[in-house]
């Protein structure tokens, strides 16, 4: 065994046979080393990609195999890369070393290389008998059988776990995109867009993106194909109100015409729909006609702002409601501080009932209950009325509305019945959810499709205005802010409900 | 390569054979000595090496364990001329060296003819040398590095081969004149000559207490002794050797930064140059007496504890933390070879 610091050490280039079989093994060893930091790397780059994939809810959790498998990577890209740096260090003496040490002659390569550049003292002729003797071991000498090629386990390792990892399916898990802080959140965000793509009359959607365009493919029955895509954008708030926000948030693909035709999901509600055609923005949302025997249609550009969430009551003012259980109410709650209904300040509460008030043409002056007689009488032209609220309230504004009741559906032009998703399958889903509380939230999937008149919606929406209503009816509420929380769920209430 | 000699004729012995003489005709020395220095397997060979080498050496042991009989045997076996030096305080250096002496010439008168001291020998044995006192000391300083003495302003070449064995008894402090740097470093080796076991005092009380003493008989001349040392002295270093024996010694130097945290804080000074010199011949002497034409890392390490250890010179620190010589050089081998 050699001891002396390699730094030290000549580098030679000898001409000999010794120096050429050294030289020789030197690279193969070099190619070795290689190998087996590329398995290595491989190995953990494998185990990453997999891990990312299987994680790519990115919930808290699944960082750390995550972590892990990057770890693993990088371990193995600094074994690629140290291998390469070692060995463009070392030097044909090291080389022979190694080889001396493998084959136990006592250093008589090393010995010999000195001697072919020089380097060495002593007598000619005993110089020539070692090297003589140097040459006689060449032959019997193999590196590569004394030192094979190993693959390091742990490549390997990564490679099975990698490859075992790719028979993983992915959780059902989708990926929302983080809403604004709740009180913070500007007025102006701009609400993420949900990806609906409709390619079944019912509608169907295949995939959220998150924070990403809406795509929603919407084929009605024997009319062809309608693609609608309500992108989110800048714009001028007119002050439609949320309702029609929502409705586009809940998938609403139709589009045309409609205000607020950024689709949103229900869990982005507490930011500001815009579309700019107020602007002078072109709607990206056309309609158009595809099938055979669907006339084809444009939609224009919906100038329209969907202000949906603005009138909520901070869940700390809502009393139990009766009947609900504690659970219930934890998760209403926490649904509601998705939606962004808490949080705000006094000043964003006042802004919003004004905001709210007057879109809806509710005077500022008084709470406005809500009209049993008005509902039944209906007939609301959709321009907001000041008396009762109902369900189904008209739209006011450029985009389509519905009559009083709810029934009936019209665009502004008249030219179109509106699609009926209420069969629309739909299914409840958890998502991950990083601002609330247990980092999950129940998420109708699917509603974009079937929009305000799916089941799933009418499910979520009767129960959480049952609550609300409970809620706003505690004498801690302040009897102008109950008008709000009633205001906010008629305004997103599905268009059959009575 | 750097030819030190012409390559050999025709006729000459192969390398090979060269150094299969040469290992022949140590081990009938060696065998030779056994016949009457019993025991002490481990110095007889360290002696064998630095007389390969051509160095000097120096014997440390308590009194009868057989340092003097050792030398004498080696001298009567190699046939050389062989001088005893007793040394004590009031021994003076013209004792060592000789000196002009007034003689009668043959027509009657008187003139000063130099007499040859002891040093005028191939074997020396300064034995308990440390008694002497420092000035009678150095006047081996010469002799033995230049393998030369200079009396009375005439410098006078002693005959090859040059072997001082000198002994020094380590428990006798008192009267005694511990020997300098300057001449410790003129030693090769510095031998601990251990106390035999139970079957050696065995053997040496079964072999050594009749009357017909075992004798030494002469089993290699001169000749062929000063051959085996060019042999060893023609052996191949290549440059990794000498570049870890240079390690070594830099290594022994408290303000190195190659050697163990032990030197920074217990050597006062390290090896010198000569230690250089003392580890490569010396390697070279192994390597001949193992039958190998090259001298390994392996040779140097072996001698490395014979050659530096009374070359370090400890500081005070050393005492309190009771770290001797052979713990730095034990920790110096460890941290170069790594």
């Amino acid at each position: 065994m050699s001891a002396e610091d390699p730094r030290t050490t000549k580098s030679v280039s000898p001409p000999g046979a010794v120096g050429r079989a050294v030289a020789q093994w030197m690279a193969l060893d070099d190619r070795r080393r290689s190998s087996e930091g590329l398995v290595l790397w491989l190995g953990g780059t494998a185990v990453w990609v997999a891990l990312t994939r299987i994680a790519a809810g990115w919930t808290p959790l699944s960082l750390v195999p995550v972590a892990a498998g990057s770890v693993m990577g990088l371990v193995g890209l600094g074994w690629f890369v140290w291998a390469g740096v070692r060995s463009r260090r070392r030097d044909l003496d090291q080389t022979a070393r190694a080889v001396d040490q493998a084959g136990h002659t006592r250093e008589l390569l090393r010995t010999a290389l000195s001697i072919e550049a020089g380097s060495a003292s002593g007598d000619a002729g005993l110089a020539e008998d070692t090297l003589h003797q140097a040459t006689s071991k060449l032959s019997t000498l193999a590196p590569l059988a004394d030192r094979p090629v190993r693959v390091p386990p742990a490549g390997i390792a990564g490679l099975v776990v990698g490859a075992a990892l790719a028979f993983v399916p992915m959780p059902p898990v989708e990926s929302i995109p983080a809403a604004s802080t709740p009180g913070t959140a500007p007025r102006s965000a701009t609400a993420p867009a949900a990806s609906a793509r409709v390619d079944a009359p019912a509608g169907t959607v295949d995939e959220a993106q998150p924070g990403g365009q809406t795509t929603a493919d919407a084929t009605p029955s024997g009319s062809g194909d309608r693609t609608s895509q309500g992108g989110a954008r800048s714009g001028q708030s007119d002050g439609t109100t949320g309702s029609q926000g929502q409705s586009a948030a809940s998938g609403e693909a139709v589009g045309a015409e409609a205000d607020g035709a950024a689709s949103a999901g229900v869990g982005s509600s507490g930011g500001e729909a815009r579309d700019a055609g107020t602007s002078g923005t072109e709607e990206q949302g056309a309609i158009s006609a595809g099938g055979p025997s669907g006339p084809r249609e444009e939609a224009d550009a919906a100038d329209a702002e969907a202000d949906a969430p603005v009138a909520s009551e901070d869940g700390r003012s809502m009393s139990s409601p009766v009947g609900q259980t504690a659970a219930e109410t934890d998760a209403v709650r926490s649904d509601q501080a998705t939606l962004g209904m808490s949080g705000d300040t006094p000043d964003d509460q006042d802004a919003q009932t004004r905001d709210v008030a007057g879109t809806l043409g509710m005077p500022l002056d008084g709470p406005q209950f809500f009209d049993a007689e008005e509902e039944a009488d209906g007939e609301q032209d959709g321009k907001g009325g000041a008396g009762g609220w109902t369900v189904g309230l008209s739209q006011p504004g450029r985009g389509g509305v519905n009559d009083a009741s709810g029934s009936t559906w019209r665009t502004e032009a008249g030219l179109d019945d509106p699609p009926d998703w209420t069969d629309a399958p739909t299914e409840w889903v958890d998502a991950a959810w990083q601002d609330s509380p247990a980092g999950v939230i129940r998420r109708v999937r699917g509603g974009e499709a079937g929009g305000a008149g799916s089941a799933a919606y009418q499910e979520a929406w009767h129960r959480y205005a049952a609550v609300a209503e409970a809620d706003a009816a505690a004498d801690e509420v302040p009897a102008g802010r109950r008008d709000l929380v009633r205001a906010y769920f008629l305004a997103i209430a599905p268009p059959e409900t009575p | 390569m750097s030819p030190d000699h012409p390559p050999k004729g025709p006729s000459s012995p192969s390398p090979t054979e060269r150094i299969a003489r040469a290992q022949e005709s140590l081990a009938r020395l060696e065998a030779g000595i056994r016949r009457v220095y019993i025991g002490q397997d481990g110095l007889l060979h360290d002696v064998l090496t630095g007389l390969v080498a051509g160095g000097h050496l120096l014997l440390e042991g308590s009194p009868g364990l057989g340092k003097t009989l050792l030398v004498k045997t080696l001298a009567d076996c190699l046939g050389l001329r062989f001088s005893r030096i007793q040394f004590t305080p009031d021994l003076m250096p013209a004792d060592i060296t000789g000196g002009p002496s007034m003689v009668e010439t043959p027509t009657g008168g008187t003139a000063l003819q130099f007499r040859p001291g002891p040093v005028f020998a191939h074997v020396l044995l300064a034995d308990e040398i440390n008694r002497g006192t420092p000035k009678t000391q150095s006047a081996l300083l010469e002799a033995m590095a230049e393998r030369a003495v200079t009396v009375a302003g005439e410098r006078r070449l002693l005959e090859p081969p040059f072997f001082v064995l000198a002994t020094q008894n380590p428990i006798e402090m008192e009267g005694t004149y511990p020997l300098p740097e300057a001449q410790l470093d003129r030693f090769m080796f510095k031998l601990q000559v251990p106390f035999p076991t139970l079957d050696v005092l065995k053997r040496i009380g079964s072999q050594t207490t009749r009357n017909k003493l075992p004798e030494a008989e002469r089993v290699m001349d001169r000749l062929e002794l000063l051959e085996v040392q060019q042999l060893a002295a023609d052996l191949t270093v290549p440059e990794h050797v000498f570049d870890f024996a240079g390690r070594l010694v830099l290594a022994t130097h408290p303000e190195s930064d190659i050697g163990p945290e032990m030197v920074r804080t217990a050597v006062r000074f390290g090896a010198s140059p000569r230690a250089m010199q003392a580890l490569v011949r010396a390697g070279r002497a192994r390597a001949l007496m193992a039958g190998q034409p090259r001298v390994t890392t392996d040779d140097v390490r072996a001698v490395a504890p014979l050659v530096l250890t009374h070359r370090v010179v400890l500081g005070f620190e050393a005492q309190l933390d009771r770290i001797g010589a052979t713990d730095v050089v034990e920790a110096v081998l460890a941290k170069v070879t790594g």
